[in-house]
């Protein structure tokens, strides 16, 4: 009996062997799977995965240098650069919003850029250290559903969706890296204190998202009256033709008020890189009129910052009212705090 | 059976099947007092006619009466929690999470339960169970104790019939006897009838009064235990009950209660009508002398040693092969000549 | 030898409640509390208790009457309701989240994250209690019918306290799964602890608070095993007897038969209908606008590979483990098992923070590598893959390799030639259970993820956080797909342990 069983268990036995052996085959797939980093430009972004990947090819075709994405939040990668230190595998960093921009460069994890990247930039849209700079911006706005919201009732500034009139009808994202951007504004704008009822405020009055494509929706679907979100995801919607932006429009505040506020995303070289050349090249090439025309044509919307380049199909860049914000001055961990004190985190 | 009125249960007619496959075919049982064993092989349908009773098994045809209430009347049925009857399953199934107590009240009415202490230690007396035992947990009895626990459990509602399903089959054989010793004096104290469904002959004989031999889903024969056992009803029977070898035989004209066989001439119980018969011998019966003496020579095939006796099966020269039990004191070796004789009369059948 | 080892697993698991307890004595008692003691967490605590409490009621329900109809009643094809009843288990979560809110809004609240995690995990209820029902010895229902009990009743008194502990085991499941979930409930907009790590997470990487909110969330799956523990008491209920269990009677549901089936129904709809049908339409949709074809197969490869190597770790991990538990049972053996089960009360996202933390600071070439990924797997699943090579082990009796040393085998030989033989379907069987867990994986892999490796959940969580749903679709398909061979093993496992 013994015996017998022995036997008629050793074969699939024998397989069981061969299918562990396996393994050792697999190795190769895992390093083509990109398991196994190898020495490609590692890129730590926070930027929409979508937008970055649609740039990376044309980056890598026109240089021959392979890029590897990280992807990840702002605050999120800029913290975690800071936790990784000289070890970080990172040669660039991409933000969505400036302030994460800011931490890492005052953590003095930034090398600094040539002029021939930072003269293609306006100098109100990067940080006078010449340690980073701006590449895209966006705009703040409000968008209300259409059948919910009349044109008049709209409020002349962000300031006033504290107010009580507004209870029950706002969403928003706060732990969203765009609407600590718009707060770290707010904060710059209007001191700490009203920063702080501001946020009282709307938290009394609103619902929070998840993110601002689930803030938009909700407006869209009529689940809440207005949102706070930036002017690309309305527009892209748009112009894909989705399911978000038909019972909706988008109100953008004007008159410098923090409402208006200009978002702007950053680009940098770590110092403790090892492909400086390469990364240093990435950068240019993302603030070039080439890459910078390629963001122009994107789905994603966003305001190219090289003048060379226009952006077609949404309210014209010119056309915005924007507060004036130092790019430096914007305080991210200041934020965190204020939202942690409010009870948003 | 002469008083069926007033009877623990009465079965008249009683059919059921599995699909298509009859399992009961019309039985007819009368229990008044005292145990009624169900005596069969595996399969024989004892189990269903227990279950029909319990009524875990719907019946197709005939009634059951439980002390005067019908419980079965054709395909109308009284559910089984409400036909009063004490259950006592194969393996005792005493709730695993009730110590003693809570196992042996779990049936009483709800006035009685909430202070049942007394009848939980009435019970545990009945069954010969020490009174600490209350609190225990199933899991920390033996087997032994677990059926009597569970006996304890199915009298302490007092019905008038208790169902025993094999209640003895999983115990080792020391163990069972005192068990059901004690099972069949805590029934007859309590003084409820009990059918007891049971495989093993043995139990049946010895704690039964009444013996139902059972085959493929019919009696065979319902009589006392010495009657069955004595006097069986058909060769079936007798095969069954006590290793019978069955011997073709022949029985003379005239009114002489004796046979001829491959035995020789032995006596019958009874006379029988001339011309050919069956015999059942029954193994003690059949006596193993030496080659020099008389009876029918033989060769002895093979000797199963049991200490207190054995069994030894020899080939008759004619060809036929009987069991023999034997004293321990002499017992021949495999392949030795003998003689074999009978002792006493033997069983007759129509052939 | 053995015991190194044993003790270096051992040392492995308990890291992250290690690490978990050290961040917090570093941040100090005053930092702690004023960040804890705060109407925020209070909110969390409040979200998550009250979807604690509500989740694993109704998937006790729900899990024990699916069990008791399919087991104790004539209900017309039960076999199909069993199949039914486990399907769930091969949707994941999260992309029962999915489904539903691309579905509908009402989902969004408090009552819809309480019906979308008990549609998900009702069946880890209803898995065991139909096992346990299975095995329930049918005469002790039998009798306590006899003794005047209606149905009602003898199910209350007797069938339930009989499985209890496998329907507690089951609630305790469920409740540990409802701490540690994340994708369904971001998606339903419900903030719970979890979520909150998570937010945490995103806004300051792995920030003490992170790790604050994880004790919190580590105390909570404590408190739910030690709960666990004294509900289930030190009485074993193990069934008495030695008898064969037989068919059990079958309930006639009479004139509740076709409610009955409307109610299983209405949960097939729900459960698999719902988001299912939601799949399928966003498939449809989206194949208008085009399936990026490549990146599927490339996270379908990578999280086949990597399911492989998880299972392949965890069970290699789990076999001395076992083995010393099994065939040198002590003190220190037991001690080892045990600490390997903590891990059971470490969400993922737990374990994520703390390897995170531990690669920057102490391995600091292993940060970022797959090798951290694997190591985040293995603890994770270690938990299932000792319980099912435990059950192999037992399987193979020491008399065995006895005798074979007997037969003059040297100890390797005994345990090439029979010990091996007679595990190795059971090794199997537990390495395919982590590969299958792994490949649904989604917060320890979102945070332990090499830089540019993608799963199928992590992209599927990246289209679907973005309400892409159209092209979350076919990497949801993928994970029902991959989910549905474990919930077939697990499906008929159940019942076969009863025979």
């Amino acid at each position: 009996m013994t015996t017998l069983r022995r036997t008629r268990r050793n074969r699939p036995a024998a397989r069981h062997l061969v299918g562990l052996a396996a393994l050792a085959l697999t190795a190769p797939l895992l390093q083509s799977c990109g398991l196994f980093g190898g020495d490609k430009l590692v890129i730590y972004n926070a930027q929409h995965e979508q937008l970055i990947e649609e740039l990376a090819p044309a980056f890598e075709e026109a240089t021959g240098i392979e890029v590897e994405l990280r992807h990840g939040k702002d605050l999120e990668l800029s913290n975690q650069l800071i936790q990784e230190g000289d070890a970080s595998d990172a040669d660039v960093f991409l933000t969505e919003n400036s302030p994460a921009m800011s931490q890492v460069e005052a953590e003095g994890l930034f090398d600094e850029l040539p002029s021939s990247i930072l003269d293609t930039i306006p100098a109100q849209y990067r940080p006078e250290s010449g340690l980073w700079t701006g590449f895209v911006a966006r705009s703040t706005v409000l968008v209300y559903n259409t059948d919910l919201v009349e044109e008049s009732e709209l409020p002349d500034s962000i300031m006033d969706l504290a107010d009580p009139e507004w209870a029950g009808r706002l969403t928003f994202s706060p732990t969203g890296a765009d609407f600590q951007a718009i707060v770290a504004a707010v904060l710059e704008l209007e001191g700490e204190d009203s920063t702080r009822d501001w946020l009282e405020g709307i938290k009394e009055n609103g619902t929070v998202a998840d993110n601002n494509l689930v803030a938009l929706e909700a407006v869209n679907s009529g689940q809440s009256d207005v949102g706070i979100v930036y002017h690309y995801y309305w527009e892209r919607d748009r112009a894909e033709d989705g399911d978000l932006h038909d019972s909706s429009e988008q109100h953008y505040f004007t008159d410098q008020d923090p409402g208006a506020f200009l978002s702007i995303s950053g680009a940098g070289v770590l110092e403790s890189s090892d492909m400086k050349e390469e990364a240093r090249e990435f950068v240019e090439f993302l603030v070039s009129e080439e890459g910078q025309q390629i963001l122009a044509d994107s789905y994603a919307l966003e305001y190219p910052l090289n003048p060379a380049v226009e952006l077609g199909g949404v309210k014209p860049f010119g056309e915005l009212q924007p507060p004036q914000v130092n790019v430096s001055d914007l305080d991210a961990e200041a934020v965190v705090d204020l939202l942690t004190e409010v009870g948003f985190l | 059976m002469s008083t069926p009125h007033g009877a623990a249960l009465e079965i008249r007619g009683l059919e059921a099947g599995y699909g298509r496959t009859p399992v009961l075919r019309g039985l007819d049982l009368v229990v008044t007092d005292g145990v009624t064993a169900i005596l069969g092989p595996s399969g024989c349908g004892k189990t269903t006619l227990l279950r029909s009773v319990a009524g875990f098994v719907a019946p197709t045809a005939g009634t059951v009466t439980v002390a005067g209430t019908p419980v079965v009347e054709g395909r109308r049925s009284v559910p089984a929690r409400l036909r009063g009857l004490g259950y006592v399953p194969q393996d005792g199934a005493l709730f695993p999470h009730l110590d003693v107590a809570g196992n042996i009240a779990f049936g009483l009415a709800a006035s009685e339960r909430a202070d049942s202490a007394a009848r939980v230690a009435e019970m545990l007396e009945l069954v010969e169970l020490p009174a600490a035992m209350a609190t225990r947990f199933p899991h920390e009895l033996s087997g032994g104790q677990q059926q009597r626990v569970a006996l304890a459990r199915a009298l302490a509602p007092r019905p008038r019939l208790v169902l025993l399903d094999e209640p003895f089959s999983s115990l080792d054989a020391s163990l069972r006897e005192d068990t059901g010793r004690a099972v069949a004096r805590a029934l007859r104290t309590a003084g409820a009838a009990a059918l007891l469904v049971t495989h093993d002959q043995g139990e049946a004989l010895s704690l039964a009064d009444q013996v139902a031999v059972m085959m493929d889903g019919s009696f065979l024969q319902v009589d006392a235990p010495a009657a069955v056992y004595l006097t069986p009803a058909e060769p079936r029977v007798a095969s069954f009950l006590g290793h019978a070898s069955l011997v073709d035989g022949d029985a003379p004209a005239g009114d002489r209660a004796e046979a001829t066989c491959a035995l020789g001439v032995v006596p019958l119980r009874t006379a029988a009508q001339p011309g050919p018969v069956r015999l059942a011998v029954r193994a003690e019966q059949i006596q193993i002398r030496q080659d020099t003496g008389d009876g029918a020579p033989a060769e002895v095939v093979d000797i199963s040693f049991y200490g207190h006796d054995a069994t030894v099966r020899v080939r008759l020269d004619s060809g036929e092969l009987l069991a023999a039990r034997t004293p321990a004191t002499s017992v021949p070796q495999p392949g030795d000549r003998v003689r074999v004789g009978v002792v006493g009369d033997v069983v007759s059948f129509p052939a | 030898m053995l015991l190194l080892v044993g003790l270096a697993v051992a040392g492995l698991a308990l890291v992250p409640l290690g690490y978990v307890l050290a961040t917090t004595a570093e941040l100090g008692p005053k930092e702690a509390t004023d960040f804890l003691w705060r109407p925020r967490i209070g909110e969390l605590l409040w979200n998550t208790v009250r979807l604690l409490v509500a989740g694993v009621v109704a998937s006790t329900v729900l899990g024990v009457a699916g069990a008791w109809v399919v087991e104790r009643t004539d209900v017309p094809g039960r076999g199909w309701w069993h199949g039914v009843l486990c399907a769930p288990l091969a949707v994941p979560a999260f992309v029962n989240g999915y489904g539903w809110v691309s579905t509908t809004h009402a989902v969004q609240s408090y009552g819809g994250a309480v019906m979308v995690v008990t549609l998900s995990y009702f069946p880890l209820v209803y898995l065991p209690t139909v096992a346990a029902l299975r095995r329930l010895d049918p005469a002790v229902e039998e009798v306590a019918t006899s003794l005047g009990r209606s149905g009602w009743s003898v199910f209350l008194r007797v069938t339930l306290p009989a499985v209890s502990p496998a329907v507690l085991g089951g609630a305790l499941l469920v409740g540990l799964h409802l701490l540690a979930e994340y994708g369904a409930l971001a998606l339903l907009n419900y903030p719970t602890l979890t979520t909150a790590v998570l937010q945490q997470y995103a806004t300051v990487f792995n920030g003490p608070e992170a790790t604050l909110l994880a004790l919190v969330l580590v105390s909570f799956c404590l408190l739910l095993l030690g709960i666990e523990a004294v509900l289930r008491g030190h009485r074993r209920r193990a069934r008495v007897g030695s008898g064969t269990s037989g068919e059990p009677v079958r309930i006639p549901l009479g004139r509740y038969r076709w409610p009955v089936v409307a109610a299983l129904t209405g949960v097939a709809v729900w459960a698999l209908g719902v988001p299912l049908g939601a799949l399928v339409r966003w498939l449809l949709r989206g194949s208008t606008t085009g399936i990026e074809v490549g990146e599927l197969v490339q996270a379908s490869a990578t999280t086949l590979v990597l399911a492989f190597a998880g299972g392949v770790a965890a069970t290699l991990v789990a076999v001395p483990v076992v083995w010393l538990a099994v065939r040198h049972r002590g003190l220190i053996t037991t001690a080892i098992e045990r600490s390997v089960y903590t891990a059971s009360a470490m969400p993922g996202i737990v374990i994520a923070l703390a390897l995170v933390t531990v690669s920057i600071r102490v391995v600091q070439p292993l940060y970022q590598t797959v090798v951290v990924l694997l190591v985040g797997y293995t603890i994770l699943f270690l938990p299932r893959a000792v319980v099912s090579v435990r059950s192999t082990f037992e399987l193979v009796p020491p008399g065995l390799e006895d005798v074979a040393r007997n037969l003059g085998c040297t100890g390797p030989q005994v345990a090439r030639r029979v010990t091996l033989p007679l595990v190795l379907p059971g090794l199997t069987a537990a390495t395919a259970l982590v590969a299958l867990a792994v490949a649904t994986e989604l917060t320890a892999t979102l945070l332990l993820a090499p830089t540019g490796t993608d799963t199928l959940a992590t992209q599927f969580w990246s289209q679907a956080s973005s309400i892409a749903y159209g092209a979350a679709a076919p990497y949801a398909l993928a994970l029902v797909l991959l989910s549905v061979p474990s919930t077939w093993l697990l499906g008929s496992l159940s019942l076969r342990s009863g025979k």
